[in-house]
């Protein structure tokens, strides 16, 4: 833990925007971008929305309430006495097809919803139900299907979904905040469907910050997969530091990401820079989420299909043994990473090895993100074993929501 | 799938002014109906950013125990069909350090705090409600013998002799602050133990507690909690919830003048109300926290508009008016 989530004089300077506590706020999608075959990004316009950093996340109402609300605001004074005011007890609708759910969304003014079917949809995934359908017969039900973390084909996502913050602007004075997905259930299947005008609510900002590199510090931002979003956020981050200190001595970051194959690169090729060759880990501005800041990135595919052939992890250690070698400059690193658990470890490894500090924003799931609810811990060391609970042991829980979800690589055991 | 707000009470009434929704909860005086479950809601001010404290009936705390414990291994929560499972194990600070970190924080708490106690053993819990009893702030003392998710902790929930001893020696340390019992609901009947509460000294029950339940992995055929089994809440509960305290407040409550603390799934004013018609001088909400912290206010601005509508003066002469043909 350390000192993540500690905020150093510059980042207070850069907590730009105002709101005082945190809350509950309606965002409402203003772009949305297919990122590659399984990501897109939406664009969130969430007014309000209190300071943000690096490393937090909202936590994203990922069934149809909001527009539920908004329906019954219109007409509430009728649902003192009926049935439909019970919004949660629904009927359970097997026979409902996709098509009637989204004719029904449609029906319900959600301009831009698409009702679109994912492919991907029943056979062939590990851990996914087959032929997800199943419908929601009471009000503003949209999301269904497959899922991996629920026990159900279920018809809409009961509790909120935790995502990352991808990037954040302020656009004509109204915070907009970027969210990167990938449908793997039912709550990420009904983000996958939002277009724009849609509206959800969103509960944030929520957890710790990275900490960000000190004056003339190296950050090497390694993110795979659903892991990228933040490491979007952090180059942001570092490069308006950097604006705002406009100091002699930036920092640097440079961005290692990597993909099964180009088709799943969660990432914007831009096609004016050069492609690195199977055998180059030499950082290129050829990716448009970083080049936006300034940050050149490493490229892998496990399948060699654009940059690095193999896996991000090798490319980082390549370029660490090629460029961050002596002390001082190892020092002044600070390794980044989020992603699948499995590339975690090994950046952790990679970054101790080398007494390089490593910064890992981590993954559990979670019921409330908000510390009252004891289901996302993980174990990190005990600051003092003797202490209690179960003196004598050297590891204790924190929680991912709020002590996290960044945590300090040496403190960090999984 | 929920409609959050389902009543519009017009913004120039005050629902304070016109109808009176506080309710005497064994002496404690509670100025709006709503109260936190229990371990969903953090041990003093966690939700202060995402919602105005002060419009709370009254806060429950995180189950305390006398040592610190650190709970189950993940995975600790699944999500199920409206609802969810979980398996937290109690892990809480335990009672040294929720009397020193904890405590300062509930004494800045916007309206009444309620400790909920738990433990292994008679002395266990005649212990840490001794340790909390008698700090200014807590109004009142929760008894936990009910989680489901401890492997000892369940005799006392389930077992009316063990439950009536357990509440007679308890009592003797909270002898001037409301003692709720907080009865579980994996019993035959929920009834007998609520009489046993009763006779043991309890003044006032709270139910229930969550459902032992399980989910199964079928791809790779293992429980989905690393506790195997885990307790069920949110909205998949409360019709079962309900009948529960109907069945309670008629066999037992109402005759001996106990008013119930009815949870389990609510999430909307109807919900509430349905629960008061059933026999709860008051609600208490859980899972729905986690989606919205400001459930507790929503529920009291629309149980007071359903008042208002029905020409009730007080939520309390509500409580048990459920008719019941024939
Ligand atoms: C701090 C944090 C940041 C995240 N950022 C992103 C992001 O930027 N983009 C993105 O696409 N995804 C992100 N995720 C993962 C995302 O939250 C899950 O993919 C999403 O909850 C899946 O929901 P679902 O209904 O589609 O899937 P389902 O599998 O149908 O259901 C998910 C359910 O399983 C639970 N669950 C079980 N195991 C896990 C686990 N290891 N991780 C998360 N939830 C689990 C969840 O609590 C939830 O109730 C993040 C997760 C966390 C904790
Ligand atoms: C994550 C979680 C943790 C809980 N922890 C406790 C606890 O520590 N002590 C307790 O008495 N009840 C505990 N409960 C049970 C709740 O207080 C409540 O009785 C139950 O969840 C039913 O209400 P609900 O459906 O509104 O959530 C817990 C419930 C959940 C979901
Ligand atoms: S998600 Fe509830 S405590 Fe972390």
């Amino acid at each position: 833990m350390g000192e993540t989530g500690r905020l150093g004089k510059s980042e207070m300077a850069m907590a730009t925007t105002a709101g005082s506590s945190r809350g509950i706020y309606a965002a409402r999608v203003v772009e949305r971008v297919e990122l590659c075959r399984e990501h897109f990004r939406l664009r969130f316009a969430v007014p309000g929305l209190p300071a943000s950093g690096p490393g937090q996340f909202l936590q994203v109402q990922c069934n149809g309430d909001v527009t539920a609300r908004r329906g019954v605001q219109a007409g509430g004074e009728d649902s003192l006495g009926s049935d439909a005011g019970e919004g949660h007890e629904f009927d359970w609708d097997p026979s409902a097809g996709p098509m009637r759910r989204a004719g029904r969304a449609e029906a319900s003014g959600r301009a831009g919803a698409s009702g679109r079917l994912d492919p991907s949809d029943g056979l062939g995934r590990l851990g996914q139900t087959v032929g997800g359908s199943g419908s929601l017969g009471g009000l503003g039900g949209v999301g269904l299907g497959g899922s991996m973390g629920l026990d159900f084909d279920g018809p809409a996502a009961f509790l909120r979904r935790p995502f990352s913050i991808a990037g954040r602007m302020e656009l004509d004075g109204v915070s907009h905040v970027d969210l990167i997905g990938r449908e793997v259930g039912v709550g990420t299947r009904f983000l996958s469907r939002l277009g724009v005008g849609d509206e959800v609510s969103v509960l944030g900002p929520l957890g710790n910050r990275f900490r960000l590199p000190g004056a003339n510090g190296i950050g090497l931002l390694v993110g795979g997969g659903v892991g990228i979003p933040p490491m979007i956020y952090l180059a942001q981050a570092i490069a308006e530091l950097n604006r705002l200190e406009a100091g002699e001595r930036p920092r640097r970051a440079i961005a290692f990401s990597g993909a099964l194959t180009v088709d799943l690169l969660a990432l914007t090729r831009t096609g004016n820079a050069p492609r690195p060759g199977p055998t180059d880990f030499d950082p290129r501005y050829n990716i448009g989420e970083f080049d936006a800041f300034g940050v050149p990135a490493v490229i892998s595919t496990d399948d060699g299909s654009w940059g690095w052939k193999g896996f991000v992890t090798e490319a980082l250690e390549r370029y660490l043994d090629a460029w961050i070698t002596d002390q001082a400059d190892r020092q002044r690193a600070i390794i980044y990473t989020c992603g699948p658990e499995p590339m975690m470890k090994r950046v952790q490894e990679i970054a101790a090895r080398r007494g390089i500090a490593c910064q890992i924003a981590v993954e559990r799931a979670m019921a409330c993100g908000m510390g009252t609810c004891q289901s996302c811990c993980i174990r990190v060391k005990k600051p003092d074993p003797a202490r209690p609970p179960m003196p004598g042991e050297s590891w204790c829980y924190r929680l991912a929501c709020t002590d996290g979800p960044v945590f300090s690589g040496d403190d960090l055991l999984w | 799938m929920m409609s959050q707000l389902d009543v519009n009470p017009s913004v120039d009434v005050n629902p304070s002014v016109d109808v009176d929704l506080s309710v005497d909860l064994a002496g404690l005086r509670l100025g709006m109906p709503t109260m936190t479950c229990s371990g969903t809601c953090g041990y003093a001010l966690e939700y202060a950013e995402f919602t105005d404290l002060s419009k709370l009936g009254a806060f429950v705390t995180k189950s305390i125990t006398l040592h610190e414990r650190p709970g189950n291994q993940p995975q600790r929560i699944v999500e199920t069909r409206a609802g969810m499972l979980n398996a937290i194990g109690l892990a809480n600070v335990g009672l040294a350090r929720f009397l020193d970190e904890k405590v300062p924080l509930l004494e800045t708490m916007p309206c009444p705090v309620i400790v909920n106690v738990a433990g292994h053993s008679v002395d266990d819990y005649v212990k840490t409600t001794a340790g909390v009893a008698g700090i200014a702030c807590v109004r009142g003392i929760e008894l936990n013998v009910s989680c489901p998710n401890v492997s000892d902790g369940l005799t006392f929930g389930t077992n009316p002799k063990l439950l009536k001893e357990l509440i007679r020696e308890v009592k003797g340390s909270v002898p001037d602050k409301p003692l709720i019992v907080k009865l579980s609901p994996n019993v035959e009947d929920i009834s007998v133990t609520a009489e046993a509460a009763i006779a043991g000294g309890a003044n006032a029950l709270s139910l229930v507690n969550t459902f032992t339940a399980m989910s199964i992995d079928i791809y790779k055929r293992k429980p989905r909690l690393a506790n195997v089994t885990g307790g069920l809440s949110g909205p998949a509960i409360k019709p079962i919830a309900l009948a529960m305290v109907n069945r309670v407040y008629r066999r037992v409550a109402r005759d001996a003048g106990v008013p119930l603390v009815g949870m389990g799934g609510v999430q909307t004013w109807q919900d509430a109300i349905e629960f008061v018609l059933a026999g709860a001088s008051a609600v208490a909400i859980g899972t729905a926290l986690f989606i919205d912290p400001s459930t507790p206010e929503r529920i009291s601005e629309g149980v007071a508009e359903y008042c208002r509508k029905s020409g009730s003066k007080s939520l309390a002469e509500l409580v048990g008016k459920l008719e019941i043909p024939g």
